[in-house]
């Protein structure tokens, strides 16, 4: 699975990569953070930081060098950050609602989108928020349960306009008392859908034929202009879970799952496009980056310990990829699939007990 | 008077519907003991952490995080009757958590009882667990008896950090150690 010129490259330094700034969350010791990392070609540290009551998960750069972050299911906040100034931005969850965990802004800046659960009903919904205030003006249904991560496609797809906001339902049951135990999972209902970004209207739904498989994170492919869906699987046979598919990809009018994919233990965590095209999903608990082609074709693994956080800005290279545990380091690579310029696994200083979270964002300049 | 109707109803149905599980002979079906037995670990986490975070911390946190020096607002407007439903809710998980001193005397057996957590720890083995498991509760015992009637921001804080112990342990190695897979903890991905 491991290609011999990778694992040949891997522990070697070639090259050197220009210091980049990773926005990312974390825990350290029993401590949840949000906060800038400074990665460069030979190691990495914390520049700067903001504790934060709870474990965030989604996360989101703005124009001017504000940060969104939103905490994890069932979440109750959302707060923007300036780095810079130190300055934080709160909004708390009131009444029936909680975060799902991800938030994104339109292309104007003007609203932000937050994925949510009706704890009266556990019904999806998509939060539209004045972005200044970070105040709900409306929701809209999400048409399944448990929404999870959703983008704006920057492009016309088939029926879909330029825009269109696609949203992953994850379909997993969840008791709305305490929002903790995975219930009823025979009753699974994930599914991908598409809705018109100003009003929310449905513009399609699409669910794959493995009803066990969630649907969680959202990876555009500019080269092939192709979705990229990160899959976790839920299958009560732990044989099928195992060896579940760790990727679907959508093309606008179907969604399907990859093909010829070795065990990658069902669980795919972040998801990125990969400079040339195709996609990369980690895998923490195969210990393993999955590389596909655009296409949904397997191509490719590469061996990194809990790989888990995914960075490729503006879908060229280098991406950037972190271990859960910050004592494996991170890994920078470029190049098309397969990969064979991967170029540096940091080391970490001091930071052996940092737990980094399931994304990051790799922020300009 | 109506919602005290409504929780009454409420309490009735919900005694009514754990009346009808305790008789029933989990024996005759694995796999849907395995999945009771499941969901009740996840639901005393889900448990804790609402008394943790939603009762105590969250109103504190809301209150930080506002900047403009508000006072947190907890779901009773007297500190003593805050106090006095917390320490209830924290009876009731204890009950269900640790081993009492008259279990000690007489170890709870399969079907005539409640067996604690603590006890099953024991009972597979992990005895060195059970007793970190023990001393965990046993610091949020203390923690809650030291309150202050009038308490602070500070001691409340503090308070949901030795809460906080508990659910680190719970998440990372009592789970586990009961073979019980946790839904959305913070051990877990997402």
């Amino acid at each position: 699975m491991l290609s011999a010129s990778l694992a040949a490259a891997m522990p070697t330094w070639a090259g050197a990569a220009k210091s980049t700034t990773l926005f990312a969350a974390w825990q350290q010791q029993d401590e949840q953070h949000i906060g800038l990392l400074s990665a460069g070609d030979a190691s990495w540290s914390v520049k700067r930081s903001l504790l934060v009551p709870t474990r965030a998960h989604g996360l989101w750069a703005e124009a001017g060098g504000s940060v969104l972050a939103v905490a994890r299911r069932p979440g109750d906040w959302l707060l923007r950050w300036h780095p810079a100034s130190g300055q934080a931005q709160w909004h708390w969850m009131e009444g029936d609602r909680r975060f799902n965990g991800h938030v994104i802004a339109s292309r104007d800046g003007q609203t932000l989108w937050t994925t949510e659960t009706d704890l009266e009903t556990a019904q999806g919904r998509v939060g539209v928020r004045d972005a200044r205030s970070l105040v709900k003006t409306t929701e809209w249904a999400s048409h399944g349960a448990d929404p999870h991560q959703l983008l704006t496609l920057p492009r016309a797809l088939a029926d879909c306009p330029e825009g269109s906001l696609v949203v992953a339902n994850g379909g997993v049951p969840t008791l709305p008392e305490t929002g903790r135990s995975k219930r009823a999972l025979d009753r699974m209902d994930a599914s991908l859908v598409a809705l018109h970004p100003r009003s929310g209207a449905l513009l399609g739904q699409w669910r794959l034929p493995d009803a066990f498989l969630s649907i969680r994170h959202l990876a555009w492919d500019p080269v092939s202009r192709t979705l990229g869906i990160a899959l976790q699987a839920e299958h009560p046979d732990p044989v099928a879970r195992q060896t579940a598919p760790v990727l679907a990809v959508w093309d606008g009018a179907r969604l399907r799952m990859a093909e010829d994919q070795p065990p990658m233990a069902g669980y795919g965590g972040d998801i990125c496009a990969l400079p040339g095209g195709g996609f990369a999903v980690s895998c923490p608990r195969a210990n393993r980056l999955a590389l596909f082609t655009a296409q949904g074709r397997w191509q490719d693994g590469i061996e990194h310990t809990e790989a888990c956080a995914l960075a490729n800005p503006g879908g060229r290279g280098p991406w950037w990829l972190a271990s859960n545990r910050g004592a494996a380091g991170l890994m920078h690579g470029g190049g098309a699939i397969p990969p064979t310029t991967v170029l540096a696994q940091a080391s970490v200083a001091g930071l052996a007990d940092l737990q980094i979270d399931n994304h990051w964002i790799a922020l300009p300049g | 008077m109506l919602v005290a109707q409504g929780i009454a109803e409420e309490a009735s149905a919900l005694r009514a519907a754990f009346d009808v599980l305790a008789v029933r002979d989990w024996t005759q079906d694995e796999t849907q003991a395995r999945a009771a037995f499941g969901e009740w670990i996840n639901q005393w986490l889900g448990g804790l952490e609402r008394l943790r975070w939603m009762h105590i911390e969250q109103p504190l946190q809301k209150a930080r995080t506002a900047g403009d020096g508000r006072k947190p607002e907890f779901a009773r407007q007297l500190m003593a009757d805050n106090l006095a439903e917390w320490r209830g809710q924290w009876a009731a998980l204890r009950a269900q958590a640790g081993i009492t001193p008259a279990m000690r005397d007489q170890p709870p057996r399969a079907g005539d009882g409640l067996i604690p957590i603590e006890a099953l720890l024991l009972g597979k083995g992990h005895i060195a667990l059970a007793q970190r498991w023990e001393r965990a509760l046993a610091a949020a015992d203390t923690a809650f008896a030291q309150l202050p009637t009038q308490a602070d921001d500070p001691s409340l804080m503090a308070l949901s950090k030795t809460l906080k112990g508990i659910t680190v342990l719970y998440q990372g190695e009592v789970a586990a150690a009961l073979d019980v897979p946790l839904g959305f903890s913070d051990a877990d991905g997402d």
